[in-house]
């Protein structure tokens, strides 16, 4: 008996071995799967994004109908999707129909919203989906919101909201002449004020800290599933000429108020601090100086008065749960972040939302 | 309370020469095998008397309590205890003087600790001066304390809260009367600041005053301890370095090492010149 068990693993060890080397399954992508196989694949893979995708709720924040939110993900998908899903009106590439598993188009696809964040975030094995390339959970819900409306778009409404000004979208501010590359100008818009809601403003940031804020993408020390694949290819010349163009515009700070918080609770806890939950008055280095005392003292510091208030929401959020930032001073704005909860976030993101 | 001491001291000797003359004398003489005797000898000795004694002093020492808890002294200072730091406030009848990390007070007069606790349990201890209290966050405790000589007596906090539970400390220093109502004074003034100061401009530009007040200027953030006379305490982190230039600038661009796990951030990028300002200035705040 004993026999017959060492030499049947040993047959098994080199039939193992021979398979291994000599690799008779054939992996070209030209050839088909044997029947079933795909197809078990597949399912499979469904299986695995429902399972994972059943705990996950929308956040608070995250509004899936928001046009602005909606355009933020049309304009990351023509950045980072497009070139192999192709997008609504727009075919593949014949190049991508050559992959196996081929990227399949969108227009089918039935995920629920959390289906879609969770693969959006996190990517499949095997197939070239990657995962997002942040470590940032707030960031792919745009994508989610605009999946979810992705059989509403046809060719024409997909580059508005993508590129152009979409919607109720309209700037009567000030607008760049050239030099700013589409990449910029599609989410934070030709004016920099964010496209009503899609982006931060950027228009009124100090050149610095525009130029520091690009590195930051670019190197990695910031993460931004969004900022970073167009950061990183900046040349230093092209970070300098777009945050000159964009630094210093002299609209009004119109951010879009965030939905829910107490923006009174809010200004008291910008202003003053509190004591007792050991809260940082935010305007101590935020504001104070500028038109109106709405800017910050230092260039390295951002203005955020007025901003759009979900990102101000999801960066609290970011400086308080991590990815901290690892630039020179992000530790500040962490420490001054951790003792938030998310009332105080919800709060604060309220009141300077809503400050003019 | 020094009576207490000597009638225990004296007592204890008394009794303690007395047990030990007992058990000598039954180890040499030869005494009478007498059960009633023995008896009597247990009873009284063993269990009466001690009861007595005990009580006595039990009911001395709830006596003598009552008057170093009481419910009012000649002054209230107000300590809140936070991690790793205690935020001092002093009630005059011009309104409350806030300091921190320093406590003084006045030879001979009874001062009323009002003790309270920010975030988990603390102690305030001053061993030489008194026993400890316990503060407690959501509730007040007293602790009344009567300086007999002058000096800086050293403080502590003697219920681990924490990280740098060991690092929390300050000084209690005991003055002539006159010159506590000068120095009380001298701190009730806001700061004389220049806005044009170099050194006041990296500290506003920085946002310390986001978290620390310097009374007089617009900074007025209230999670730190107050700076407005930062340099008129003998020492910098609760009660643990020296007021020195040198531990100042450490202070600032090294915390992490300084002192460990605190709220407060470091400082590393501020250096050169802004830093020398950033220091020259905080060392005129007396």
């Amino acid at each position: 008996m004993k026999h017959y068990l060492i030499g049947g693993a040993a047959i098994a060890a080199i039939a193992g071995a021979a398979f291994f080397t000599l690799a008779p399954y054939n992996i070209a992508a030209s050839v088909p799967h044997f029947p079933l196989v795909g197809e078990v694949l597949h399912q499979y893979l469904r299986n695995a994004v429902t399972v994972r995708a059943s705990r996950i709720e929308v956040p608070a924040q995250v509004d899936l109908s928001d046009p602005a939110l909606i355009r933020l993900g049309a304009g990351h998908f023509a950045t980072s999707c497009q070139m192999c899903h192709g997008a609504p009106g727009i075919e593949r590439n014949p190049v991508v129909e050559h992959m196996r598993p081929a990227p399949p188009p969108l227009d089918g696809d039935d995920y629920e919203p959390e289906e879609f964040w969770w693969i959006a975030r996190h990517g499949f094995k095997y197939t070239g989906m990657p995962s997002w390339v942040a470590e940032r959970d707030d960031e792919p819900w745009a994508m989610a919101a605009f999946l979810s409306h992705y059989n509403d778009f046809d060719r024409t409404t997909y580059e508005e909201a993508a590129f152009g000004e979409a919607g109720a979208y309209s700037s009567d501010a000030i607008s760049f002449t050239d030099g700013i590359p589409n990449t910029c100008t599609r989410c934070h818009g030709e004016d920099g004020m964010g496209r009503g809601g899609a982006a931060p403003i950027v228009s009124g940031q100090s050149e610095g800290y525009l130029i520091a804020a690009l590195m930051a993408y670019g190197n990695g020390q910031r993460q931004s599933g969004f900022m970073q694949p167009l950061a990183k290819p900046l040349e230093p010349i092209e970070r300098a000429r777009v945050a000159e163009g964009m630094a210093g515009g002299g609209a009004e700070w119109n951010g879009i108020p965030l939905p829910f918080g107490d923006a009174e609770r809010g200004r008291d806890l910008a202003n003053r601090g509190s004591e007792h939950e050991d809260i940082a008055a935010c305007s101590s280095c935020h504001e104070g100086h500028g038109e109106n005392g709405l800017y910050p003292e230092r260039s390295d510091v951002p203005r955020i008065a007025g901003q759009h208030g979900y990102f101000l929401y999801n960066w609290l959020m970011m400086y308080r749960d991590g990815p901290v930032p690892t630039t020179e001073r992000a530790h500040l704005m962490a420490a001054a972040a951790k003792p938030l909860s998310d009332e105080d976030i919800a709060d604060l993101a309220a009141y300077y939302s809503s400050v003019r | 309370m020094e009576h207490l001491f000597w009638v225990l001291l004296i007592g204890a000797a008394v009794i303690w020469c007395i047990v030990i003359g007992a058990a000598v004398y039954a180890q040499k003489a030869s005494v009478p095998d007498r059960e009633q005797q023995a008896r009597h000898f247990i009873v009284w000795g063993g269990a009466v008397f001690p009861t007595v004694v005990v009580g006595a002093l039990l009911v001395w020492g709830l006596v003598i309590l009552k008057d170093i808890t009481p419910n009012e002294g000649d002054r209230t200072i107000r300590v809140d205890g936070e991690r790793w730091w205690w935020r001092v406030v002093y009630d005059t009848d011009d309104g409350p003087v806030p300091t921190a990390n320093e406590i003084r007070i006045p030879l001979g007069e009874t001062a009323l600790f009002k003790l309270t606790a920010d975030d988990v349990i603390h102690s305030f201890w001053v061993p030489s001066l008194g026993g400890k209290m316990d503060m407690i966050p959501g509730r007040e405790t007293q602790l009344a304390l009567t300086p007999q000589k002058l000096g800086n007596w050293g403080g502590l906090c003697a219920e681990y809260c924490g990280g740098a539970h060991a690092l929390m400390r300050f000084d209690t220093v005991v003055m002539e009367p006159d010159e506590f109502d000068a120095w009380l004074a001298a701190q009730a003034q806001p700061a004389t600041v220049d806005p044009e100061d170099e050194g006041y401009q990296v500290f506003t530009e920085e946002g310390c005053g986001s978290c620390h007040t310097i009374r007089g200027t617009d900074s007025i953030g209230p999670v730190g301890p107050d700076l407005t006379h930062f340099a008129s305490r003998e020492r910098l982190g609760a009660g643990i370095y020296k007021m020195t230039p040198d531990n100042v600038s450490d202070w600032i661009t090294d915390l992490d090492n300084m002192k460990p796990d605190i709220d407060m951030p470091s400082y590393p990028h501020i250096n050169g010149a802004r830093l020398e300002a950033l220091v020259s200035f905080l060392m005129s705040l007396e």
